[in-house]
Order: C-alpha cells, then structure tokens, then sequence
C-alpha cells in the first residue's frame, strides 16, 4: 500500500542533529533582548542619514505608516531614521543618476560541447539536484508513446451549409488579432472540445451546431499516452497540442486538414522538447512555447549531457538558433517554434532556443515578450533588490525567429496582463521585495510593493509609478489605452489606476478600496471593468467565497465599485470556485450581446458512513449574470447533472452561437437560449 | 499594533519539538535536498519568533507551519531570503542521505506542488480543505493536484501494488 509504505518511509526523514542544534541557538539567540544591537545600527544609519540628501525621506516616510513593514523593529525611533535610508525609485539612485541593470550578454552558442560544458558548470556549483537513475530514457518513451491518432467519421451531409454563419464567440484572448489556444473553440458552425473525461480515451469531439440541434460528426482519437492539453483552430486547420510523459517534458503538436468536418486528415506530426508553456497565433502562424528543465546528473556522463541540447521533431536544434549567456543561473531552455498553418508544410517554419525558463508570455501582432527571473545580489549593489524580471522581445516581422531587444526591470512578474504594449513600447506591472540594508550592510528590514514601468523602443525603462500597494502584492493588472489599472492584496483589495500617457511619468490618478480582490479583469464596454475574484475576511484575508465586482471607470480620476455579487462558502451550501478565478479564458464577457458568464463549482463534503470517509461531492456548470447599469444579478446557473469527477471542472467553457450558448464539459453540451435564459436541448458525449 | 508578549524560551522549544519534523519533511520535499531543507527550517523558525504568531489550538499551530514553510520553499528559488541567513552547510559536513527507497524518490520526483498535495493528504492527514488553504488553492485544484499525482505515481511505481 502506498499509504503505508510513504508513512514508514517519510517517518525515517529527520534533520540532522547538528541542524536541530544551530536553529536552537539561532532561536535562543533572536529571543534575547536586542536593544543594543539596534542602538547601534540606529547611530549607523543617523550617521549616513546625516551625509545623504534625504530629500524624498518625507514622502517616502508618509507612505511608509500605512503599514508595519518593519516586523521585529516596531521601536519608533529606529524606524524613521532606518527609513531615511530608503529611496523610493528603482531606476535613479539617491542623487538622481540613472541605474542601469543590465544582464550577461546573449550570445549564438558556438558549439554544443559549449552549452553541456555550461550545465557542467551549473552541476559542478550546485552539487546537483537530482541523480540520474531518475530520468527516464528517452528512445524508451518516444517509441513507447508511438501511436496513430485515428479518426471517426460518423455522419456526413446531415445539415445543409447555413448561407451565412452566424455570430459567435471567440476565445478569450487577451490581445484582438493574437488568438491564444483553448479547451473549446468554435467558428459559427462547430465547437471543437479537447475531451479527456478518460484516460484512456482521449479526443477532440467536433459537434456540427444548427441553432439548437446539436450533432457530434467525427472525433479525433488521441494516444492516452499524452496528456491532451490545448487546440488553436486557424481556417480549415486545427492544432492539438499534447504533452508527452518523458522527465524533461516533450510537447507534440498535431495539425489536421478539417475542410472535410467529418474527416480530419492528420498533416503532420511535430514534437519539440520541454513542457508546453504556452501557444499564440498570429496572422495564422502557431507559435508553440516549451521550457525545458535539467536535473543535474553526473558530470562524467556525457551521452546524458548530449540529450540535454534542445531538440525539435527529434533533431538537435541548429546552433544558430540556439542563444546562451555567459552563466546559467538556473538550467533550463525555452524553446519556441513556428509553424505555418497557411501551408500544408511538415516541418517548423522556425525555431529559437535560449537559456532560462520563461513561463510568462505576452504577445502582440509584432512581438512576443518572454520574461524569466534574474536574480543578482542587492547587497553588492546596494539596492536591496535581488529579483529582477528579465523580458526578452522577439520580433515576429522578419522570417526567422530573433531576440530583437531585451530589458531587467525590477521585481517578478504575476501573468501575461501585467504587460502591455503600445506604440511599440512596453508597459511591465511588477512586484518587487526590497531588503534594506544599513551602511555596514547588516539587514535591517524588509518591505513589498508594485510599480508600473514603462519602457522605451529599446526597452529602456524611462518612467516608473509611485509605489502601489505597499506590503502587499498584485493580484491582477488590466491595460484600457493608457490607463492601467492594478489591484493589489493583503487584507483589503485596492484597485489602482494608473495613468501611463506621459510614459516618463507615470501618474497615480485614484485608489479605491474593497473587500476581498480580483484575480482576473475584464473591460465592460468603455465605462466598466468588471472584477472576478474572491471574497476575503478583511480581518484575516483568508478567501470566504468567490466574488463579480463592476467598477465604474468612466472617469479614471474617480473610480468607484457599482455592485458586487458574491457566493459565500457555507458548509451547507457548499464551496464556491470558478475556474475564470485563475484562467481567463474560462470567462464568458460580451458587452455587445450583454452576456457575462464564469463557470461554477460547487463543492460538498459529506461524511459517508457507509465508505468510512469524508466524501467530495462537485457539480459543475456556469453562472450568467445580468448587468443593469446598477446591480448585477443572477440570471441563470446552468449545471450538468451526474457529472463526471470533480476534476473537470477546468475543463468547462461555455461560448455563444447566434442566440445560444453552449455549455461545454467533458460530459457533454448544454444549449441554453440567451433570451430565456433556458435550456433547450443537451448533447450528451459517448 | 498591541504589543504581544514574547514566548519564553521554554515554550518555544516545546513549539519547537511539536514543529519540526513536520516543517523538515514539507521542505525536503520541496527543495530535494537535505542542507536546503534544514535552512529552510531554521528559516521557518526565526520566522516564528519574529513574528510571534497567537495559535488558537494546536491544529491552527500545525497549519501556521505548514503554510510557513510551503510560502519559504516558494520563495526560496526565487528569491534570496536565503543570503540572510546563516547558511548551515558551512559548517555541516556535507552529507547527502541516501534514500534507497523508491517510494521517496517517486514522490520527489513529482512537481513540487503535486508531491506537496500527496505529502500533506498521505502523511499529514490533512482534509482537501485544509490543504487548499495552506497551499493557497482552490480546493478543486489541490483534487486535481492529488489526482494527478496518484496518476503520475501509479506510473512511476507501477511495479508495486499500488
């Protein structure tokens, strides 16, 4: 039984004695009474203070009080003069000059000894992670992940061609014209569902819709050795992407010819190491990301090193689309392919390579933006910063793939809607830890808060925000033109608009303050923004439901929330999720058509007498509201009965056709009339 | 803010004893590697006495650890917390334990959040619910966590009988 066998092994795991001893001095030592230490930092940092201009000390101090940040050094006087020591600008130091960070030169890796000599490097310097009797061999599981996704025609000609097709959602994306993969995808006339209710049965269902007819025409069966993750429909085209179990990740990519519906033909095949990260398409080439991570392994095993070199369709990626820095600071590659779908083509159009795992992207029509945390030491420069966030541009104008700039800004990104582009010119929301150090550079204190940067062509930053948020972090940022709008969290959930139109000089216009905060914002026509998220105690900031603000913001200076509706957790009525909470593409908002939507789980635990256990129970489905102008409503929960398991709940989406939407799960579609706001008629999948 | 009073040293080493080993495991699984883990520990610790945290039983003590070290193991590749502190492999011989047990390796082998879900649901018995809140989840995403683990384990195990 695993249950067991974990708990006798687990039980063995202890700390060293040694280890027990030092933290219980480290605590006898931090119980005793510190005054004296403090003292004399204090007189320290009096003294530097004396020598600095502390001409920003006030503001800097007037912003501080809203908040402890400075844990154990409560003692007032400490306090002031520790935070004359403090500026408030990452990119000027105290006197006003300009700080650049800049990180290790980019550079074509000349050979592939150069890079395994580089992860050789990295080994060496961190006594390795992992052995090497844990990675799995990679001929093994390619020829064992070998299969032929078949297709099943089932009906053909049912439904004649409507003339024209009809209006109909479309994903979720983040930036008009950069079409981002989904679950679900739909063109007028069909919906496209990646569906792996069962393992064993993974596939895509295409589902002919004519008005409130339903009819499932063909499936595409794919191998139950991958994980089916995501599509992109472009045309007659349809991507599926999947995700292979080898230890390092390998991500395949399917495309089919669907210009027959109830006849996909397989193009091609292609696979590209790494785990999937994400996927764009722009103007109809599929642009697929992968981060590929290394577990360090004996430094004599060459053969294992080789296989670490990025590979696309089994290939070793060319050296000239390979880029490497001087030192890895943590070892891993982010591998990024094209494709054409516009041509019947078998092979990548492009690939690129470069060191660093990058998990957040940001994609316009010209330019992706990959970013990648950079850490350098802040006690050597001073600053107190240690994270900074690494963007790399890569230019999508010429044929091949390039690095066309890149820029360190201060601080960790939170997702793909902290960044903006305008004017080719990016805008970057980050959140950024500063320690503080005394003049000796013994730490004194620690503190978080967010800015918003904005950089020039050449991603050099030129302007920064005032400190939003401090002692807290960003939960969700949304550009609407100019104006960005950032809401940060620890107890309470203020919304900041920030005004970015003199990119030099970024300007706070208002702040507002709420319960609870938003995780995901969506733009409501030109005058709201409509929040989802969770609700909080204010007390202790632990979540207590889930939460639908719309914040007026017509007037950028004076934003304001119009109504809230929220769904508390009760033990009796169960406990509240939506999946929009953390994907943005599970939200279903159109101002046009008036239809706000988010999916709904509801959760109950009942205790089983019969099992002996504490049973979960979830149903899932969506909730539609109705916007007045004034309050929102409940207008509708649609859930499917007898659902399969509770982990599906990720996998629902509802989209519109015409005056439908369609409810789509892994067990089936729900069609439910806008007007009515009533079912009609269901489609149940085998 | 009212001032607390600070633990005796006695009750925090009772603290302590009752804490460790459950702190130690959450972070070794987390960082893989011993001396990581038991910087991490000391870590939590300090964290403990400098904030002085009130517990209202001693589940909500437990829990509080538990959260405390999954917030520092997150932070610990990202951030450099961990230059503040007085490193102990400085002065520890460096002495990698061997696990030749498949059943630690497996679950060390999982992401770092799916071996975390099976090691607080498996070992510390910990409810879908508390879990979601120590981990600052949604509870369908720790199901899904777990799920996916069991999955990802059955795999890697499959020799055994589970």
């Amino acid at each position: 039984m695993f249950n067991k066998d974990y708990k006798d092994a687990m039980d063995r795991i202890v700390p060293s004695d040694d280890a027990i001893n030092k933290t219980l001095d480290a605590l006898q030592k931090e119980t005793q009474p510190k005054r004296r230490l403090n003292f004399k930092n204090a007189i320290r940092v009096a003294a530097v203070a004396c020598v600095c201009i502390a001409l920003i000390a006030t503001s800097v101090f007037t912003a501080f009080h809203v908040s402890d940040i400075w844990g154990e050094y409560s003692d007032t006087t400490s306090k002031n003069e520790v935070s004359n020591y403090i500026y408030n600008s990452e990119i000027k130091n105290e006197n006003g000059e300009k700080i650049e960070i800049t990180i290790d030169g980019l550079k074509q890796a000349s050979s592939y000894e150069e890079i395994t000599e580089l992860l050789k490097d990295y080994h060496d310097n961190t006594n390795g992670i992992l052995t090497d009797d844990l990675l799995v061999d990679r001929n093994e599981v390619l020829e064992e992940g070998e299969f032929k996704p078949s297709v099943d025609g089932t009906l053909e000609g049912l439904f004649d061609s409507p003339s024209s097709v009809p209006e109909h959602s479309e994903t979720n994306n983040q930036v008009k014209d950069v079409e981002e993969a989904d679950k679900v995808k739909t063109d007028g006339e069909y919906i496209y569902y990646c569906n792996s209710a069962t393992s064993d049965n993974k596939r895509i269902n295409i589902v002919k819709i004519d008005g409130t007819k339903m009819r499932e025409i063909s499936t595409i069966k794919l191998s139950q050795k991958e994980a089916l993750l995501e599509m992109v429909l472009f045309e007659d085209k349809l991507l599926v992407i999947t995700q292979g179990y080898l230890k390092e990740g390998i991500t395949y990519s399917y495309y089919y010819d669907i210009t027959d519906r109830t006849n996909p033909k397989e193009i091609a095949k292609l696979s590209q190491d790494g785990y999937y990260v994400t996927s764009r398409t722009i103007n109809g080439i599929v642009y697929v990301i992968t981060s590929k991570y290394y577990y360090s392994i004996s430094r004599d095993d060459d053969a294992k090193y080789e296989e670490m070199i990025p590979e696309c369709n089994g290939m070793l990626i060319e050296l000239d689309d390979i880029i490497i820095t001087d030192t890895i600071d943590f070892p891993s590659f982010t591998i990024i392919t094209s494709y054409d779908a516009k041509e019947d083509s078998k092979q990548f159009k492009s690939q690129l390579s470069f060191l660093g795992a990058s998990d957040i992207l940001y994609a316009t029509t010209d330019n992706i933006y990959l970013t990648k945390n950079t850490f350098i030491d802040g006690k050597s420069t001073n600053s107190g910063l240690y994270q900074y966030t690494s963007v790399f541009r890569i230019g999508l104008n010429s044929e091949e793939l390039n690095i066309t700039g890149k820029a360190t800004v201060p601080g960790r990104v939170l997702n793909q809607f902290s960044m903006d582009e305008k004017d080719g010119c990016l805008r970057i929301a980050t959140n950024i830890h500063r320690y503080n150090y005394s003049q000796d550079k013994t730490h004194v204190g620690n503190m978080e808060y967010n800015k918003v940067f904005c950089l020039d062509k050449d991603m050099k930053i030129i302007g920064e925000s005032d400190m939003l948020g401090i002692d807290e972090e960003i939960k969700s940022v949304r550009y609407i033109g100019d104006i960005a709008y950032v809401v940060t969290f620890r107890q309470t959930d203020p919304l900041y608009a920030v005004d970015l139109t003199d990119p030099k000089n970024p300007k706070t216009l208002s702040e507002l303050k709420i319960d609870g905060f938003s995780t995901y914002m969506h733009p409501y026509g030109s005058d709201y923004l409509i929040g989802i998220g969770f609700d909080a105690d204010p007390k202790t900031g632990w979540t207590t439901g889930i939460k639908v603000t719309v914040f007026d913001v017509s007037d950028p200076k004076d934003i304001f929330d119009v109504c809230t509706y929220v769904l508390s957790n009760d033990d009796n009525k169960g406990y509240f999720n939506s999946s929009a909470i953390y994907n943005h593409k599970a939200a279903l908002i159109d101002y046009k058509k008036g239809i706000i939507a988010i999916p709904l789980t509801r959760e109950t635990i009942e205790f089983n007498s019969t099992l002996g256990y504490q049973e979960y129970q979830a149903e899932n489905g969506y909730i539609f509201f109705d916007f007045n102008g004034q309050n929102i409503t409940e207008k509708a929960i649609i859930t499917f009965k007898n659902d399969l398991l509770y982990k599906f709940s990720e996998n629902v989406r509802a989209i519109y056709i015409g005056e439908n939407a369609y409810i789509v799960s892994e067990s089936g579609i729900i069609c439910m009339d806008l007007k009515e706001y009533t079912v009609v008629s269901e489609l149940k999948f085998d | 803010m009212p001032q607390r009073n600070l633990r005796k040293n006695d009750v925090i080493e009772t603290i302590f004893n009752r804490n460790y080993k459950t702190v130690y495991r959450i972070a070794f699984l987390r960082t893989t590697n011993t001396h990581d883990a038991e910087d991490i520990m000391q870590e939590v610790f300090l964290r403990f006495v400098k904030n002085n945290p009130e517990f209202e039983n001693l589940e909500h003590e437990k829990a509080w650890f538990i959260k405390t070290t999954i917030n520092r193991t997150n932070s610990f590749f990202t951030s450099a917390w961990k230059r503040r502190t007085v490193s102990l492999e400085d002065d520890i011989p460096f002495s990698e334990q061997t696990y030749d047990n498949s059943i630690i390796e497996a679950v060390m082998s999982l992401p770092k959040d799916i071996s975390t879900a099976i090691h607080l649901h498996y070992y510390e018995n910990m409810p879908v619910k508390d879990i979601s809140k120590a981990m600052d989840k949604s509870e369908s995403a720790v199901k899904s966590l777990l799920f996916r683990g069991r999955k990802m384990l059955k795999f890697s195990l499959s020799d055994t009988d589970d």
